[in-house]
This record gives structure tokens, sequence and C-alpha cells, in this order.
């Protein structure tokens, strides 16, 4: 008994997954979505002061998404092979594409570091502006988008032709359970973007994200939100502020 | 359990010091170590993030779609402010009905408020006839200094109510200009 207790011990120490760790101090919404975030995912991370951070979840993307940023704005003369390697071990990132190239370079990974090099911690983000040509998320977003295009497009040429009418709808609505199940699997292996914004982010913010998605073409967009209890159950009883 | 035998050889004559027992007590670690499994079985969540779905109107499909003003009262305009002052956030609704000036109303911003007031308006809205057709609509209309909470607050209302049209636009001048007399008039 007592072995079996320090094994289930070392197990649930071993698996214990404290909060997934972030150089931000982010502080999702509450809402009663239930729907589970997928590993296809470019997450637009939004913190109080409205800085952006972006995060590409499946590391054997990162390289390739640098690559063509960079070469969209001229900087990819700067990079070699050791700031790619550095890249793909970050799991955040967030600066204009000029002084990303410097932290890489750096290695620097704390605001002390950052000074260092010149770069003001507050002034870090990836730059959103209305003009197109310098706002860089748009571009990243489109990077990012394209290298998981490749891969679904060749996924897509296997499949069966009902199988591609189903999920080629917008909505589950009408279709039988099988086509359903059909239909969310597809959905969750879809790429997503996933906006991360902290509850006290200015929607002003939000709105430019927003729109420069939207001038992307993507439509279909989702919040990382903290689980609240379905107000059937908690009857509602709670008070936010 | 944890004992550990000593004896040298089988029951030979009892050699040098006198033994003490070497049993060890293990009460207290079995103890130790089911508290801590415990309390790692009560915080590990196995939890992956929780997103919420939010469908954004196509660009270029929108341009086709003209405002009909008929329909504006199974349409509810959904205001967002946010008071620096109270560190809070506030909305107002209004209808576009023809020939009445729009008459702003605050709603307070908690989720049985709000939720009781979409259920409401839900109901009217599927009572009356003129709006059978496109059903009840939301409108949401948030300023800047609005937090992203209460974007994220009134969709899941959306959700949970059951309201299928919403959408989030850009907010308009003179609806700001509603808001700061509506303001003013509460001040009196």
């Amino acid at each position: 008994m007592c072995d079996m207790a320090f094994l289930l011990l070392t197990f649930f120490i071993l698996t214990a997954q404290f909060k997934p760790e972030t150089p931000l101090q982010v502080d999702a919404p509450s809402s009663s979505s239930n729907e589970d975030e997928t590993q296809r995912v470019l997450k637009i991370i939004v913190d109080t002061t409205g800085r952006i951070f972006l995060e590409i979840k499946d590391h054997t993307k990162r390289e390739e998404v640098l690559r063509n940023v960079a070469k969209h704005f001229g900087v990819a003369g700067e990079l070699g092979k050791e700031e790619y390697d550095e890249f793909v071990g970050r799991q955040t990132f967030g600066a204009p594409i000029k002084d990303l190239v410097k932290i890489l370079k750096a290695k620097a990974t704390s605001n002390e570091a950052y000074k260092k090099i010149g770069i003001d911690p507050k002034k870090m983000g990836i730059p959103v502006d209305t003009i197109p040509k310098n706002n860089q998320l748009s571009w990243w977003v489109l990077y990012t988008r394209e290298a998981y295009f490749a891969e679904d497009r060749a996924r897509k040429d296997t499949m069966s032709k009902e199988r591609l009418d189903i999920i080629s709808r917008p909505t589950a609505e009408g279709l039988t359970p099988e086509q359903k199940k059909i239909w969310d699997e597809e959905r969750k292996k879809q790429f997503k973007v996933v906006i991360f914004g902290d509850r006290n982010a200015r929607f002003g913010m939000m709105k430019q994200i927003l729109e420069t998605l939207r001038n992307r073409k993507i439509n279909r967009i989702h919040l990382v939100t903290n689980l609240r209890e379905a107000p059937q159950a908690a009857g509602g009883s709670e008070n936010k502020k | 359990m944890a004992e550990i035998d000593t004896s040298q050889g089988g029951g030979g004559k009892k050699k040098g010091p006198k033994k003490v027992s070497t049993k060890v007590d293990m009460t207290p670690m079995v103890d130790l170590a089911f508290l801590l499994i415990t309390f790692f079985m009560l915080t590990t969540t196995f939890s992956t993030p929780k997103v919420m779905q939010v469908l954004m109107p196509d660009k270029t499909e929108n341009k086709n779609e003209k405002k009909d003003e008929s329909f504006g009262k199974c349409t509810v305009i959904v205001l967002g402010d946010y008071d620096e002052a109270k560190k809070e956030n506030k909305l107002y609704w209004y209808q576009v009905i023809k020939g009445q000036p729009p008459e702003l109303a605050e709603i307070e911003y908690s989720s049985e408020k709000m939720r009781e007031f979409f259920s409401k308006k839900k109901k009217d809205v599927a009572r009356d006839p003129d709006c059978s057709k496109q059903g009840f609509v939301v409108v949401i209309k948030l300023k800047d200094q609005a937090r992203f909470n209460a974007m994220v607050d009134i969709l899941d209302e959306m959700a949970i109510v059951g309201v299928n049209r919403y959408g989030i636009q850009d907010i308009e001048p003179r609806e700001l200009d509603l808001i700061k007399g509506f303001k003013a008039q509460e001040k009196k």
C-alpha cells in the first residue's frame, strides 16, 4: 500500500502542470463556453497595457513563419541558423520585427536584457496599425496561416467527396449525428486564430485586431476564456466586477 | 512491513550489546504521502484552456447588406462604456423606432441583469409579428476604452440566452453623443 501511495504521488507530481508559464500577466475573462483549445493555433496575446504578443503553438512551423516574415520586411539577411533556433525555442514573442532580430541575436529574455540592447519593454509588442503596410500583425497572421494551409490542402486532397462536402459547411445544423462527428473532428483540426486577451485590455485594441483579422478574411475567431460555471447549474448567482 | 531482520543466524546465543528494536514507525510518512497525494490530485486539473467562438461578418459580403430602419424595433443596440472613476463597465441600450428620438437606458452590469434584459427583449420580439422574419438581433457597439471582459460577457450572454443574430460594430459619433447626454442627465 505504501508503495502504491508513493507511486501515485510520483505520478501526480510529475504530471502536475501549474499554469503554463507566460512572460506576461494575462488574466482571461470568464465565459461559460466549454470548447477546448486545440493544437493548430496562432495565439494573439494582449496584455493589460495593450501590447501584442504572438504564440505559434506548433514549434515546427515557427522557423518557416519567421523566415517569410523576415523576407517580407527585408531583414532576412540578418538572421542565421542560430537566430532561427533561438526563435523556435521561444514560446511567445512580441516585438517589432527590427527589434525582434536584435532580441534573437542577443538571446535576450528578461526586461533588463531588453533594456541593455536598447529596447524599452513597455514599448514592445507587435505593431498593429491602420495603415496596412505598417501592420506587422497582419503579416504574421498571413504567413502563419500559409504555413498551415499547404498541409491542410494536402490532407483535403486525400479525402472522399462526401467528407469534403460535410466539412465545408459553415455550421453543423441539419447533419446526422455521424456527419456531425466528422464535422466536429474537422473543426478541431482546423487552423485557428485565438485571442488571449486580458480582461482589462481596452476594446479599442481588440477592435484593431479583429479588423486586421477580418482584412485577412479570418472571420472565425476564438477567444480564450476561463470556464465559469454554467448558469443553469449555478443559478447565475455570480457577481462580476 | 518495515522490519529489518538484524538477527544473525538462527537463535544463537546472545552476543554483544543489547539489541534495540529496529522497527521504524511508518505511520507519519504514509500520512504525509497520502496528504501529498490528495493535494496533487485536487490541484491537478488536466485542463486545456477553453475557447469561445466569435464569428465576424465577411467584409466583402457585408457591403451589399443595407440598413433597414423599419426593422429597428426588432434590433437592440447595446452600447458599452467604461467608468474610469468607478473602474467598471457601463452598458446602455436603445432601439431605433421610426419617428421617435432614440432613448438610451442603462443595463446594470452584472450577468443576471444582462441575462434578464436579453431574455425579456427576446420574448418581446418573438411576440411581435413584424419581427418573425429576421428574429431578434443584437448589435454590440463598445467604446474604445471599454474593457475586453465587457465584450466577452455580452457574447457569453448571447450564447446563454440563445440570441443567434448578433454583431460587433464600430460605435458612431451620434451614439457617443447619446451616452454623453445620458450621463449629463443622470447628474442632474
